[in-house]
């Protein structure tokens, strides 16, 4: 027995790291190589031609912002909500129904709800209807535009919508593992008002702690595809739906330019996490 | 007498490390060989090796004459009962004790015969249904025993096992071991820090103490070995009693 | 009042999504500015029934086939790697570099691999599709697994093999029971992570692997609200009810 489990741990984890590490930084070094010519269908030979034209490419830069800003407003705007709801409603989020309907988005696919808040908000959309039909609108160029909006608003919207139900189930845990209902009353016994507790104790709480998923959110955000590939506008794009399109464009030429965004944004996520856990654990000790 | 076990040279490191050096025993039939030792002594390496769950780097195992090394552990009916009486939580303490049983595929009526008597034997008959996490820490253990004693191993080894119990409930295991012992012929190997313990159980006596093992000829020469601990313990009672 | 008020408003929030995919699936000729559909009728929904067009049915089966492979086998292996990385001595190493696909967006990963599953004659294939989706599945149940592999599960199986048990018997008769809720969550888990995938099977199948998602998109894409709200709903089932059967398994989260 030994012998075989020992033969089967030698060759499992080097399978295993081959296909989690392995095959994700191959692909990464097969991105940089052909950003640099050496790698592709179409590769000719090293060439700085594409990194010296970065500069040039205002795309990829406008689609990091333009990604940030979503994914700041869509976990900000959550997070505030998910906040709001266990400061303000403890009694209901204690008691069933309400735990129960903050589980629904659970089963929804991000491309679902991007398809049924189209449904809901474009301007052939339901919402148009209703404010037509209650007079508020008279056409349907009167409806503002809510999804493939330049702002992003669908986007966010729909990420808040997936987001803010769990974020609140995770501050509600926090909120009772950390016993905050007794430090309330110690709080107020301490002669601090409701409001005091809220502000000076629940609330740097509940988000101290919950500050890596909020972080995580952020990041997943910042890479999401299925949503603002249905409610987003050709320009600006979001991170994956840039990358993504560049890569599947029919003419190859475009290839190299698309490696080079793959290669730098998989990077600086990969900073990103470095640093944040870095941050994180220096923060633990 | 012939011996049931034989131990010769056995030696194991873990890497550079000695675990076990040059270990020898004897032990007979109905023997309950107590060794005295503490944490880190090689006494947990020395009984996983006998059950077959460690391989020794070196030396010979003799079971009545039969080669032990190239058995794997579930053809050595030598069983290891651990400080945690590891219940299967999963199952009832009936199907706990007729587990060795059922993997040997033991006829059903034959099943329920011989787990019915030994659960009454270790008085735990009212609690043939019950799942272990509602039972005490002295009846778990009982189940363990039971789960260990029905399959009838050849060898015994138990490693601190009452080591989690309070003082009175060690006590009343202690008891019922030697009692299940005697009854059933069990030959064991019974390893414990508590020199008391060690008398109480002991037929045989042995000292381990960084992989060494010192087996004694008779349980006064156990008493008088000084790193036992023992005469010293005597002589402190013997000064308390003095002072009075 | 307050604390009644918000639940209804909630449950309406969260319930309009059911309420509209049903009316979409079912209207006919709905056209701006009508706040209702004109007439209802069973077409889309029976298309799934139907001999000619069972494209539908076909996502259905695939997505199926699909998440319930990527369940089982991310499941088993990560069973089996979280044991192998718990006797590793780089267990906390390994661990690291299980996250490293999380850190990726999926759709990223999966241009990054492109290459790769095209040199293996895998693009546009399931198998491709399958090995992306374990790409990310795998490590997932492994690091949710890994907790169970402590140094006690090691003495239930020491023990149970000097109790008379060959290792098969001893993984099945106490290891499989012992470590069964957390396959049951691994298991959840992983197949709800594959049956919502759309961008990764997207990019890597060249939407050729039509799976439930990637028709949705593509009936979006032809402006066929009524298929895309069926398949919509389709998608929403079987995580429903397992979410019902499941629920207090699904709300653990990896350690």
């Amino acid at each position: 027995m030994a012998a075989s489990s020992s033969f089967f741990s030698r060759t499992l984890l080097p399978a295993y790291g081959l296909l989690v590490v392995g095959l994700p930084l191959a692909g990464l070094g097969y991105a940089l190589a052909g950003s640099l010519g050496v790698a592709g269908p179409l590769a000719g030979g090293f060439t700085l031609h594409y990194w010296r034209g970065l500069g040039a490419q205002t795309g990829l830069l406008g689609a990091v912002l333009y990604s940030a800003w979503i994914a700041l407003a869509a976990v900000g705007v959550a997070a505030a909500l998910a906040l709001w709801l266990v400061l303000g409603a403890q009694e209901a989020l204690r008691r069933g129904p309400l735990r129960l309907l903050l589980h629904l988005p659970l089963l929804m696919p991000a491309l679902v709800v991007a398809f049924y808040l189209f449904q809901l908000l474009s301007r052939s959309g339901w919402l148009s209807r209703l404010s037509y039909q209650s007079g508020l609108t008279t056409s349907i160029e009167g409806f503002p535009e809510l999804v493939q909006d330049a702002a992003g608003v669908g986007i966010i919207l729909a990420h808040v919508l997936l987001t803010f139900p769990l974020l609140t189930l995770l501050l509600q845990a926090i909120y009772e593992e950390s016993r905050l209902d007794e430090f309330r009353q110690l709080t107020l016994t301490l002669g601090a008002s409701g409001g005091q507790f809220r502000r000076r104790v629940a609330a740097p709480v509940l988000l101290g702690r919950a500050a890596p998923t909020l972080l995580l959110s952020f990041i997943a955000t910042l890479g999401a595809y299925d949503i603002p590939l249905l409610l987003g506008r050709p320009y600006p794009q979001m991170l994956s739906v840039y990358i993504a399109t560049r890569l599947q464009r029919f003419d190859l030429r475009e290839l190299p330019a698309g490696y080079l965004a793959g290669f730098l944004v998989a990077l600086g996520l990969l900073a990103l996490i470095g640093l944040l856990v870095r941050l994180h654990r220096r923060h633990a000790l | 007498m012939s011996a049931l076990l034989t131990v010769t040279s056995l030696t194991k490191r873990f890497g550079s490390q000695p675990v076990l050096l040059n270990v020898s025993l004897e032990l007979g039939s109905g023997q309950v060989l107590a060794v005295l030792g503490r944490s880190g002594g090689g006494k947990t390496t020395l009984l996983k090796i006998l059950a077959g769950l460690e391989a020794p780097d070196d030396g010979q195992l003799y079971l009545l004459g039969q080669d032990l090394r190239p058995l794997p552990p579930n053809e050595r009916q030598v069983v290891y009962l651990y400080q945690e009486p590891l219940l299967f939580p999963h199952l009832s303490v009936f199907e706990n004790v007729a587990f060795g049983l059922r993997i040997r595929r033991v006829p059903e009526p034959e099943v329920q015969a011989q787990v019915t008597a030994m659960l009454a034997e270790l008085d735990l008959l009212d609690h043939a249904r019950k799942a272990p996490h509602q039972l005490s820490g002295g009846q778990r253990q009982r189940v363990a025993f039971g789960r260990a004693l029905i399959i009838r191993p050849r060898l015994l080894l138990l490693d601190e096992p009452f080591g989690n119990l309070d003082a009175q409930t060690r006590a009343d295991m202690q008891q019922l071991f030697l009692h299940v012992s005697r009854q059933h012929q069990i030959s064991s190997i019974f390893v414990t820090h508590d020199s008391r313990e060690a008398l109480t159980v002991g037929s045989r006596f042995a000292y381990l103490e960084a992989g060494q093992l010192t087996s004694f000829a008779a349980r006064a020469d156990f008493v008088q070995d000084p790193r036992t601990g023992i005469t010293s313990e005597l002589a402190f009672w013997r000064s308390v009693e003095a002072q009075r | 009042m307050r604390s009644r008020l918000l639940p209804a408003l909630l449950g309406l929030l969260l319930a309009l999504p059911f309420v509209l995919l049903g009316l979409l699936a079912l209207a006919e000729q709905w056209r701006w500015p009508a706040a209702l559909p004109p007439a209802y009728s069973l077409t889309a929904v029976r298309s799934l029934l139907g001999a000619t067009d069972n494209d539908l049915l076909a996502g259905l089966g695939r997505s199926l086939l699909l998440a319930g492979t990527v369940a089982v086998l991310a499941t088993g292996g990560g069973l089996a790697v979280a044991r192998a990385l718990a006797r590793s001595t780089r267990s906390a190493r390994w661990e690291a570099a299980s996250y490293l696909p999380y850190a990726l967006p999926p759709v990223l990963l999966a241009t990054l691999i492109q290459p790769f599953i095209i040199r293996l004659h895998l693009s546009g294939s399931g198998v491709g599709v399958l090995l992306g989706l374990l790409l990310v599945a795998l490590p997932y149940a492994t690091l949710l697994l890994r907790s169970f592999w402590t140094p006690q599960v090691a003495e239930y199986e020491s023990l149970a093999r000097t109790l008379g048990c060959t290792s098969a018997q001893a993984f099945r008769r106490v290891l499989l029971p012992l470590a069964w809720p957390r396959l049951r969550t691994a298991l959840f888990q992983t197949f709800l992570l594959a049956w919502f995938d759309f961008g990764l099977t997207n990019v890597l199948s060249v939407g050729k692997v039509r799976t439930l998602t990637v028709q949705v998109f593509a009936y979006v894409g032809e402006a066929n609200s009524q298929l895309a709200a069926v398949a919509s709903l389709l998608l929403l089932l079987p995580p429903a009810l397992l979410l019902w059967l499941n629920r207090p398994a699904l709300l653990r989260r990896p350690e």
